[in-house]
């Protein structure tokens, strides 16, 4: 093949090949261009949230939501105090 | 924690608990959460923050009493209710949003805004299914100001 470096052309067809290969599996079209994240995935819309003004000697809490997103169920481990 | 595991599609929520014991000022804390999840974000940090008053008294622009809500004696929620006091300690008029509180275990009703200087009510109720119940919560406001500054008011319920 004239013009072409063998040399240059492999590794990119190779690197090129690996690319598609893990798009495939990280992701399954599920039809009318909505995806899902094969394997256990999470989501989390609020990872942050402050309280404001509070007293001493308290206890106050919240609740942030995780969303289970992928096609394998999730599982807490564990949580470890900040 | 409501649940430990989250089937594809489903929800949960983690609840975070922060003891602001003689802290003051601003505290920020990140607890870990370890999950399977994949890739990256299989474990991942949460983050809280406040700013801990030692004198709760001198909150600016406003200052509530009591800064603790004690709903101990509370038992009956159509006629038991617990009022607590809004000031507004700034010349300029303070509007009032509520963030968040539990829902399932109190009613709530607030000003909607409080003039200069003036104060206003707070009120407290116990749900039905709170009535049965012994909790330590806490409800956020938040005032529609420049800093969108909020308060937490601890809320506890220790006999029933």
């Amino acid at each position: 093949m004239k013009g072409y470096n063998k040399q240059a052309v492999l590794p990119a067809l190779v690197l090129g090949l690996l690319v598609g290969l893990v798009a495939c599996s990280e992701t399954r079209i599920t039809g009318a261009n909505s995806k899902i994240a094969v394997g256990p995935r999470l989501g989390i819309p609020h990872d942050a949230f402050d309280f404001g003004l509070s007293p001493q000697i308290s206890n106050i809490s919240h609740v942030f939501q995780l969303y289970s997103v992928g096609t394998d169920t999730v599982r807490i481990l564990d949580i470890q105090p900040g | 924690m409501d649940k430990d595991i989250i089937p594809p599609g489903d929800s949960a929520g983690i609840e975070v608990v922060f003891n602001t014991f003689r802290y003051e000022g601003p505290i920020v804390k990140h607890p870990l959460i370890i999950t399977n999840a994949e890739p990256v974000d299989g474990d991942f940090y949460l983050e809280i923050s406040s700013h801990v008053l030692f004198f709760p008294d001198s909150a600016y622009p406003l200052v509530i009493s009591p800064f603790r809500l004690d709903l101990s004696d509370l038992n009956n929620p159509l006629t038991d209710s617990l009022v607590f006091e809004i000031k507004n300690v700034s010349p300029l008029w303070v509007h009032l949003e509520i963030v968040e509180f539990p829902q399932e275990l109190v009613a709530l009703s607030l000003p909607a805004f409080i003039r200069p200087g003036r104060s206003a009510g707070g009120v407290v109720r116990l749900t039905e299914s709170g009535v049965g119940q012994v909790f330590e919560k806490s409800m956020t406001i938040e005032l529609r100001d420049e800093n969108h500054t909020r308060y937490t008011i601890p809320l506890k319920r220790t006999l029933l």
